[in-house]
């Protein structure tokens, strides 16, 4: 993996248009994730405080508005893309073997499927509380 | 790895290797999180009473001083990675990559210090 010498970040690849796609959505996911997962940090940590946050906080404040469903969905998306697509850089930086290339990856892309599944699951299906 | 750490070894004097390697840090341990943090949201459906325990221990001064870490990790990993777009997007801006890197940590310290004060008042408060 070849890296930048000015930012330290990987240089863009060439040659592979699956990995050059790739390098770009890092960048442009990484953007949105820089707005959205930073707002999503400062209201659930500076202006609610973690002792207050029940499940019941969730399905009566957070998930009885369709607006902040779409939204922790929206940021579900963008964080397993950029997190898993990162991590996936950091693991072929460090394992060099074709056989435990494969079977790391494998488990490793099934995780980011079945964290998929979960997230999805709780965001669309939770009854929302009583206060919507 | 060893590869690496002989890179950060005889390469002195440079800002960017610091990046990288607080730009990998970061991101390992953000990704970690974020495991943890599907996982406990699902229980709000699955488990709600263990839900609320867990955010017991989020809660906790443990929990709370973790908890400025991870904010920590995510304010340079975002910050960091700003400055890796705007460098690749616009090659022009090379000439002020020094400026770039200072900046980042004039806004991390500017932004963090206030935000690890807010998570941990509740500390000195005697609230937890």
């Amino acid at each position: 993996m070849s890296i930048s010498p000015v930012t330290r970040g990987r240089k863009r690849p060439t040659g592979s248009r699956r990995e050059t796609a790739v390098w770009y959505l890092m960048r442009v996911t990484g953007v949105a994730l820089f707005v959205l997962a930073l707002a999503h940090f400062s209201i659930l940590h500076f202006i609610y405080d973690p002792a207050d946050q029940t499940a019941a906080f969730i399905t009566d404040q957070r998930w009885n508005q369709l607006f902040w469903r779409a939204f922790d969905w929206t940021l579900l998306m963008l964080v397993l893309f950029h997190s898993f697509m990162g991590m996936r850089t950091v693991l072929l930086d460090y394992l060099h073997r074709p056989r435990v290339r494969l079977v790391v990856l494998s488990v490793f892309y099934l995780t980011a499927v079945v964290l998929f599944v979960l997230g999805t699951v709780v965001v669309m299906t939770l009854p929302a509380g009583s206060r919507s | 790895m060893r590869r690496y750490l002989g890179l950060m070894v005889s390469y002195r004097g440079q800002q960017g290797t610091w990046a990288w390697l607080f730009h990998r840090i970061s991101g390992i341990a953000i990704w970690l999180f974020i495991v943890l943090h599907v996982i406990d949201i699902y229980l709000v459906g699955g488990d709600p009473h263990a839900y609320d325990q867990l955010l017991q221990l989020y809660a906790s001064p443990i929990g709370r001083v973790m908890e400025v870490a991870l904010g920590a990790a995510l304010l340079y990993h975002a910050l960091n990675g700003l400055r890796i777009v705007i460098l690749d997007l616009w090659p022009s801006m090379t000439v002020h990559h020094r400026s770039l890197w200072w900046a980042t940590w004039i806004i991390f310290l500017g932004l963090g210090i206030p935000g690890a004060i807010i998570i941990l008042r509740p500390l000195w408060k005697g609230l937890v």
